[in-house]
């Protein structure tokens, strides 16, 4: 490889990897500058410029040329300047369902005491991202990395360019960020609904709902007033609260072993919209997988650690 | 990804900075073309200008085609043809407002300020004169500013911050600047031909002469050329600069007459020591090369004819500066075809004009005699000198001497050359300048062209060629003064100007004085650039006949080092300095380091100075101290100069 592509090797040998804190400061080796089309049209119009200053023996011509002569030389400075001493930290990053694409927050933070205009960043193959850094500061950008199946994405190599000032010149570089998104399957649109998923409770007294009325109980500090039996007060029998409760209060298992026939990523397809809609409407569940078991509980945190679960499951493809 | 897909939608400030660019850059431009081709100019910009500040879209395809090939047929109309500087100009600025006109984004942009920086050049090429070269200048910084500012694809670079941001990088760019301009080899002359109207528009003596045309031309105040001398200046009575000679005459028009016989040029024979001047002169358009009368020295590149006039071997085209000696005494030999064709008279010389010469020269008894014969009669008849004398129809010297009577000194010479071949003595019409101020300023004389001249020479054998002023004869303050070239009524006789050192000069005048000094400086050293200009200045750097290559040479290292100077000033970024305290540390371990004793990675300083404690037991007390002293540095609440001093020394005293 090396020798079939040694400019390749050369890139890839100076792509900055991050830290310990997941940062990388941008070294004048790891930025590369390369003249843009326009920056060679601006020599095409110095050449034109000089052999007129030398056809017409123009002094004020050479004079003239050289200055814009100087200016784009000038101008590669600055254009290197803007991106070099940058520091880049990997931030968080956002999962996806297969198909969508997912987020990586990029933190960019301008240690110096001059501005760092039309920095774009990018992932590879993606649309990229423009921020100017005031001085001094720190900058957020979320970038979007298509996730077209499931399993564990890695941001991958990380583009950062700049032309600022004059636009004649690109200076960019190459990251590559310790960075991963979950991507979870893809949910089906029509699932087959649970078989018996449900496993009502043995004792249907046990647990506490909001469904059935089951009796009263004495008033404590803490529950709702909305459950307070008000007749009872008037009557001065004290505070009561209705208690409810019963078989509502259900633990449903979403699993594998209920979707046989199925290939596999069809199945975690389908356990991918069950979780969806019990997270939803707010069920407790649980999940069964070949490699593992999650209690039934219900949450945000829950639903996330479910999902993780089918995005981690088996061999993705 | 690409840019194009996203619409672009430049802010009001930058429209209105465009468009003010656009105005600057084709400003000079537009005020040579026709008002009717300004207006469009300025229509088409305010157009666009107006559909962008509305975030409206450029006018369609169809519309630009139509305007561009409106625009070339007017061209074509107006200069009948597409080539040439003037027509080029023209069409440029023009592409100027079409591109504008068209402008959709950024790559459109990016041509527009390219087109903007070229018609600065172009605008070079009609003028560089010192305000010029600052207009242009301020020009460039707001085109780059304009660049800076839509640099930015968020677009939201502020007009200000951009023009500070483009000075500082121009100002960046002047010493690469001057280092290109001071030592980039010159190549002398043009790489292929110069368009016909590359060099219009100069004016000077022409090499004929005929009643009316120096006193057209001494209506101008142009400079004609500079003089400076490596002595004193001479005196006015001697500032007598020659110019084209005449010989021949058909009664009306002078012309030189035979070319010149010597194939190898002519060898002067001065007999007096000789002045030596520069001159510094103005494009005119015709090959002769202004001098004190009459020069002895050639000039390189150029010829000196018998009849001492000094020819360039092309016609001077761009400013020429040179080096003349010239002398007041000759050798009292010529050639006798010469002295023949110098009695030449037209055919249909009057009998009225050979009847007076006969008359004087049956009276004189010498050749002198009869010249001052001829003067005193110009004096004492009633001529007057005037720079609008009446009209001369069929013969111009009879009807002059006999019944004007009124004329400039192109009247007098010829009149006075006509009657001294009419009396027998061989004579010619010499035209040049006479006079030219003092520049207090700057020390050189400034010829003008409202000091253009015309007298004539009359051989006397034995003695050479005399010059012979009859203009003095009638007007003998135009010897010390020039004159005052504003219009006059027909026959009106010339005012005399004081010279500037005799009078009390205005505020304005003594500006103009300076001005003028500005301009010769400006002249020499910057348009004056060239090869030889670049020979002196490496010569006084120490680097005497160096060959191109050796100049390339010099301009490689200069560069690189300008360059490394200025990557350095653009891109040092200085980091956080450490502490004292912590600099003092490093400094300690750098020490213990030599004696093998390196900290490991998570060690602390005490735990370190414990270990290097034991290892260097002689050392143990100060190295515990030191570790002491850095901690409470280091970690303590309050900074402590006493204890850094402690610290220093402690650290000093180590081995």
């Amino acid at each position: 490889m090396t020798l079939a592509n040694p400019i390749r090797w050369f890139l890839d040998s100076r792509i900055a990897t991050p830290d310990r804190a997941g940062r990388v400061r941008l070294a004048y080796r790891q930025v590369f500058i390369l003249p843009t089309r326009q920056g060679w049209g601006f020599a095409l119009l110095l050449v034109i410029m000089l052999l007129g200053a030398i056809n017409y023996n123009n002094s004020l011509a050479y004079g003239l040329t050289f200055l814009l002569a100087g200016l784009g030389q000038v101008a590669l400075y600055h254009t290197y300047r803007n991106l070099t001493g940058l520091e880049v930290h990997a931030g968080a990053s956002r999962d996806a369902f297969a198909g969508g694409s997912a987020g990586f927050e990029l933190r960019l933070r301008n240690p110096d005491t001059r501005e760092r205009p039309a920095i774009r960043a990018w992932l590879e193959a993606d649309a990229p991202a423009i921020a100017s850094l005031p001085a001094g500061q720190t900058l957020s950008l979320w970038l979007q990395r298509q996730a077209p199946r499931r399993g564990r994405l890695q941001a991958g190599t990380l583009l950062l360019e700049t032309r600022f000032p004059l636009g004649l010149f690109r200076a960019w570089t190459r990251l590559r960020l310790d960075q991963a998104a979950w991507v979870y399957p893809r949910p089906t649109q029509a699932p087959p609904p649970p078989q018996a998923p449900r496993q009502p409770s043995e004792a249907g007294d046990q647990g506490r709902g909001s469904d059935d009325f089951r009796g009263f109980r004495q008033f404590h500090s803490g529950d709702s007033l909305r459950h307070v039996h008000w007749k009872a007060v008037a009557r001065g029998q004290g505070m009561l609260t209705k208690e409810f409760g019963g078989d509502r209060v259900e633990e449903c298992w979403f699993d594998w072993e209920t979707l046989a026939g199925l290939d596999a990523e069809t199945r975690l397809s389908v356990l991918c919209r069950w979780v969806l809609d019990a997270a939803a409407e707010q069920r407790h569940f649980g999940l069964r997988l070949p490699s593992c078991r999650l209690e039934p509980d219900q949450g945000p945190a829950h639903r996330e650690r479910c999902l993780r679960a089918l995005a981690d499951q088996g061999t993705p493809p | 990804m690409s840019a194009a897909t996203v619409p672009w939608h430049p802010r009001r400030a930058l429209w209105l900075g465009l468009a003010l660019m656009l105005l600057l850059t084709a400003a000079p431009h537009l005020l040579r073309l026709p008002l009717a081709a300004t207006l469009a100019w300025l229509l088409v910009v305010g157009w666009r200008l107006n559909l962008g500040l509305r975030q409206r879209p450029a006018p369609g395809g169809w519309t630009r085609l139509l305007l561009l090939l409106l625009a070339t047929t007017a061209m074509v109309v107006q200069f009948g043809t597409l080539l040439g500087r003037e027509a080029g100009a023209a069409l440029l600025v023009l592409l100027l407002a079409l591109k504008f006109l068209e402008l959709r984004g950024p790559r459109d942009l990016n041509l527009l300020i390219f087109l903007s920086y070229f018609l600065l050049v172009v605008q070079l090429l009609f003028s560089q004169s010192v305000p010029t070269a600052l207009y242009l200048l301020a020009t460039t910084l707001v085109i780059t500013s304009v660049w800076v500012a839509f640099s930015d694809p968020a677009g939201s670079r502020p007009l200000p911050a951009s023009a500070r941001l483009a000075g500082s990088m121009l100002l960046q760019a002047l010493p690469l600047m001057l280092i290109l301009f001071l030592l980039f080899p010159r190549i002398p002359g043009p790489l292929w031909n110069l368009p016909r109207d590359a060099h219009s528009g100069v004016t000077g003596l022409s090499n004929e002469m005929e009643p009316g045309r120096i006193s057209a031309l001494a209506q101008s105040e142009a400079v004609a050329f500079r003089v400076e001398f490596a002595g004193e200046i001479p005196p006015p009575a001697l500032r007598y600069w020659r110019g084209p000679v005449f010989e021949h005459t058909d009664g009306r028009r002078w012309t030189p007459g035979e070319p010149s016989r010597e194939p190898e040029g002519f060898v002067p024979l001065p007999l007096d020591d000789g002045l030596v001047h520069q001159v510094t002169l103005e494009p005119h358009g015709e090959r002769s090369l202004l001098a004190l009368d009459r020069p002895a020295s050639g000039v390189p590149g150029a010829r000196l004819q018998a009849d001492y006039q000094l020819l360039a071997a092309r016609p001077v085209r761009e400013r020429l500066r040179y080096q003349v000696t010239s002398h007041q005494v000759f050798a009292a030999e010529e050639d006798p075809a010469r002295l023949a064709r110098s009695r030449q008279l037209p055919p249909g010389t009057s009998a009225r004009v050979r009847d007076l010469a006969d008359g004087w020269r049956q009276q004189a008894t010498s050749p002198r005699q009869l010249v001052g014969q001829a003067l005193r009669h110009f004096h004492e008849q009633p001529f007057v000198y005037t720079l609008n004398p009446p009209r001369l129809e069929r013969d111009p010297v009879d009807e002059f001497l006999f019944e004007t009577r009124r004329g400039f000194c192109e009247h007098y010479a010829a009149a006075f050359t006509t009657l001294m071949r009419a009396a027998g003595l061989p004579a010619r019409v010499v035209t040049g300048y006479l006079g030219g101020e003092r520049n207090p300023v700057g020390d050189y004389l400034v010829v003008r062209q409202s000091d253009a001249h015309a007298w004539a020479e009359v051989w006397l054998e034995g003695e050479g060629w005399w010059r012979v002023d009859p203009t003095a004869a009638v007007a003998p303050q135009r010897i010390e003064r020039g004159i005052d070239p504003r219009p006059m009524r027909e026959g009106e006789a010339v005012d005399f100007r004081l010279p500037a050192s005799e009078r009390v000069l205005s505020g304005l005048e003594r500006l103009r004085i300076y001005q003028d000094a500005l301009n010769n400086r400006w002249n020499q050293w910057v348009l004056g650039y060239g090869p030889e200009r670049q020979r002196q200045l490496l010569a006084g750097l120490g680097f005497p006949d160096l060959s191109w290559q050796g100049i390339a040479r010099l301009l490689a290292v200069a560069l690189v080092l300008v360059l490394a100077l200025l990557a350095l000033l653009i891109l040092y970024r200085p980091g956080p300095r450490p502490e004292p305290a912590r600099q003092l540390w490093d400094r300690f371990c750098r020490k213990l380091a030599r004696h093998g004793i390196r900290r490991h990675g998570p060690e602390g300083p005490e735990e370190f100075a414990r270990r290097a404690a034991a290892l260097l037991p002689r050392q143990a007390e100060n190295i515990r101290a030191i570790s002491r002293d850095y901690i409470a540095l280091r970690y303590g609440r309050h900074p402590d100069a006493a204890l850094l001093k402690r610290l220093e020394r402690g650290i000093r005293g180590l081995p």
